[in-house]
């Protein structure tokens, strides 16, 4: 068997189904993840993406529509990678779950 | 009696009781409490005090600094469950996909099926029970998505491959909690290692836990049963909270119809019948807990020969409660060696105990407290 | 009645005796029991207003220092700390009595304490309002905060913040301040009126030598203080004096970084600790002379009365 890479197929994200709570003060967000007890702090393209999922289940694609590259000031094909990596790291956190779909 | 052997007897007195009726301590006096909480705390007994305060509803009925001990023993068992059970939804989320059967035990296993023996009990690591053939796909796929093998030379590493129940402890390189993987439930060198393959046949899944699995009943009781008496420390003693365990256990499953019978049947086919003897012997004595009429007999006929039956019964209950205060008296300490020293024996074949042990004075202390099979084979 | 109020003869008499010596530390009742007298005289000076407890029942810690054994009262001579008759750490030379009592009880606080949030940081209050000063070693916590409380400032602690989840207040724990090195004789210049003890020379932090926690500041450890400020020090040889505005989200993090029990107390923990920055102002001030900042710190107290 072989993994299949990431490009090959789409993971669809949703968010864990744990308790979340936040504060935010100036557009900087934490995040204590009640499931884990870990806090994380998350910048401002982690808030949009956490938001988007809390609407439903996102690919990402989905997701990348979600965000406004313009006013992040990244390269949309740079923004895809760092996306893919976020989402890559939320999951290792427990935060959300990617399940992959051929 | 010495004064200090005399206020032990009073703290185990106390811990008892309150474990038995905590309904009663809202009636106990400041001095009580000065001595419940300290040997409560050094049994790892405090959070579960606390539980059952609270699901009685009596927490403002006790002294506002007693209060403020159970809060915080409630926050440190709250933290290490959770910790803990987060730690086995990561392994499993690591494993998805691949087809191995993952035991919980202990008390991992409490908490996730939610069983009376999980309230305000404190754990130290994750303990999971996997099938010997499934051990090398799932190191490597631990190993891949970030843990690390705490086994640090290669005679640790031969040490739990030749001779233990487990393999080395794994460790998350981003956490810090110890994950012990069993392949079976006792040392191969122990005198009472059985065969691992029917606790997988009875073992039962867990609603929403992907692919954990919990112990039967019986065997989770049996493996209560076999970590009180087998699994020592010499300081120590053996501990008070893995024979709650079994209390716990034993009263949240009687209320199924042929419960006992499925217990004694199973303690059989294990070998297991020396240590359950003991266990409910204990737990009979310090906590009420009561057989069955039917299976009495059956229990009786367990029992060591008299003389040993009326060694344990004076040293268990010695090693069971630990000190309040500092130092133990010198009679308690014996006995806890005693039994550190018989649980190493049941563990391990003669010749390496001596290795283990380097204590030749043993061979003799051996012909007193004869138990287990060859005794049995002998009859 | 206090400590200071026993005779020397009737103090050595309680600690040696059972059921030993009850005493009220802020919020914490402490039995205490000693094996050998040479702690003794500084006890009476640095815990002299403490009250006692006669005929209190429930104690939060049992503690005692030993000889760890008849031998080491002769031989290599030794100080053990116990909490409940088990010794959470190795015995020191005996030497280093004092010190080794007052880090025990440091250990007995920061082990059992997690009905709060605690926090390693000073606290000292004005107008009702704490200065809560979190400290990380090295960044002058202990010189600012002797100092502070003896420039008008009501010590709380030098050690611990000690939250209440419920009310977010943060409770007195005034104790003995130990200096460090080159700041013992910082202090010494800075505040001829506080009382030093001896310096205990070769710890495992140096030279120590403990300030007696102001009478006052005693006689009031039952008042608590509401949030006010959180400000991070840190002292640089020659830096000027900068108070600056820190935002809160890394403040937040500073004080979770901070805390003794952060990460136990889970949920608990963030609730506590967001409102703890939401309510307070927060800075950073680097400096490195000590009148300066206190000035600094004094304009913060009085923007707010």
């Amino acid at each position: 068997m072989t993994v299949p890479s990431s490009t090959a197929v789409q993971r669809r994200w949703r968010l864990s189904s744990a308790p979340l709570l936040e504060v935010e003060w100036d557009g900087e967000r934490l995040l204590y993840h009640g499931a884990s007890g870990e806090t994380h702090f998350l910048n401002a393209t982690g808030a949009r993406v956490v938001e988007r999922l809390r609407e439903g289940d996102a690919d990402l694609d989905e997701l990348l529509a979600a965000l406004d590259p313009e006013s992040l000031g990244i390269a949309p094909e740079l923004l895809r990678d760092q996306l893919d990596a976020l989402l890559t790291r939320l999951d290792e956190l427990g935060i959300v779950i990617g399940t992959t779909t051929a | 009696m010495s004064r200090r052997m005399a206020e032990s007897r009073r703290a185990a007195a106390l811990l008892v009781a309150a474990l038995r009726a905590p309904e009663r301590l809202p009636t106990l006096a400041d001095e009580d409490w000065d001595l419940l909480l300290r040997i409560a705390r050094h049994a790892r007994l405090l959070g579960r005090l606390d539980a059952d305060l609270g699901t009685l509803g009596l927490h403002a009925r006790v002294p506002e600094r007693v209060c403020h001990h159970l809060e915080s023993a409630r926050q440190q068992v709250a933290y290490r469950q959770r910790l803990l059970t987060w730690e086995v939804d990561r392994v499993l989320r690591a494993l998805e996909g691949l087809d191995v059967q993952v035991v919980a035990l202990k008390g991992v296993a409490y908490v996730l099926t939610g069983v009376p023996a999980a309230r305000g009990r404190m754990f130290a690591d994750v303990d999971l029970l996997v099938p010997m053939a499934a051990l090398e796909p799932l190191e490597q796929r631990l190993h891949a998505r970030g843990w690390l093998s705490l086994g640090h030379s290669e005679y640790d590493e031969r040490y739990y491959r030749d001779w233990m129940h487990e393999i080395p402890p794994l460790r998350h390189a981003e956490r810090d909690n110890e994950i012990d993987i069993h392949h079976r439930l006792l040392p191969r060198t122990s005198r009472f290692h059985f065969d691992p393959a029917p606790l997988f046949t009875a073992s039962q899944a867990l609603d929403g836990h992907g692919a954990l699995r919990v112990l039967g009943a019986p065997d989770m009781v049996l493996h209560a049963v076999v970590h009180l008496f087998l699994e020592g420390d010499a300081r120590e003693g053996l501990r008070l909270r893995d024979l709650v365990d079994v209390w716990d256990l034993i009263r949240h499953f009687e209320a199924r119809t042929g419960f006992w019978d499925a217990l004694l049947d199973r303690a059989e086919q294990l070998g297991l019948q020396r240590p359950l003897f003991h266990a409910l012997r204990q737990a009979q004595s310090l906590f009420a807990l009561e057989p069955p009429a039917h299976c009495r007999a059956r229990l009786a006929g367990w029992g060591p020969v008299a003389p040993v039956r009326w060694l344990m019964d004076r040293l268990v209950p010695l090693a069971l409660f630990p000190d309040h205060a500092g130092r133990a008296p010198l009679r308690v300490r014996l006995a806890r060696l005693a039994l550190y020293v018989r649980a190493h024996w049941l563990r391990m074949p003669s010749g390496l105990l001596l290795r283990h042990l380097g204590y030749k004075g043993w061979l003799r202390v051996r012909g007193w407290l004869m138990t287990g099979r060859e005794e049995a084979a002998r009859r | 009645m206090r400590i200071g109020d026993l005779s020397d003869g009737e103090l050595a008499r309680q600690v040696r005796a059972r059921p030993g010596l009850d005493v009220r530390i802020g919020p914490f009742l402490v039995n205490l029991r000693l094996g050998l007298c040479e702690p003794l005289p500084l006890l009476q000076r640095m815990w002299h207003d403490y009250p006692l407890e006669p005929s209190a029942g429930i104690r939060d810690f049992h503690v005692s220092l030993d000889h760890n054994g008849w031998l080491r009262r002769w031989w290599r001579p030794q100080a053990r700390f116990t909490v409940d008759g088990r010794s959470p750490f190795q015995p020191l030379a005996a030497a280093h009595h004092f010190p080794m009592l007052e880090w025990g009880l440091n250990w007995c606080v920061a082990r059992r304490g997690h009905h709060l949030l605690m926090l390693h940081a000073a606290v000292l209050e004005r107008g009702g309002r704490a200065l809560i000063l979190p400290g990380a070693p090295g960044a002058g916590k202990s010189t600012l905060c002797t100092a502070l409380a003896h420039r008008g400032w009501r010590l709380l602690s030098d050690e611990f913040a000690l939250v209440c989840p419920q009310y977010g207040r943060l409770l007195p724990l005034p104790r003995p301040i130990p200096l460090k090195n080159g700041s013992i004789g910082v202090i010494r210049d800075f505040a001829p009126e506080a009382e030093i003890g001896p310096a205990f020379t070769g710890t495992r932090k140096g030279t120590v030598a403990h300030v007696r926690p102001p009478s006052a500041a005693v006689a009031r450890m039952d008042e608590p203080a509401t949030p006010g400020w959180l400000v991070f020090p840190r002292w640089q040889a020659g830096a000027d004096t900068q108070l600056e505005p820190l935002s809160r989200s890394d403040a937040f993090l500073l004080v979770a970084s901070n805390a003794f029990n952060y990460e136990l107390l889970g949920e608990t923990g963030f609730i506590t600790a967001a409102r703890l920055v939401e309510r307070c102002g927060c800075h950073t001030l680097s400096y490195s002379n000590l009148d300066e900042a206190i000035v600094r710190l004094g304009a913060l107290a009085e923007a707010a009365a």
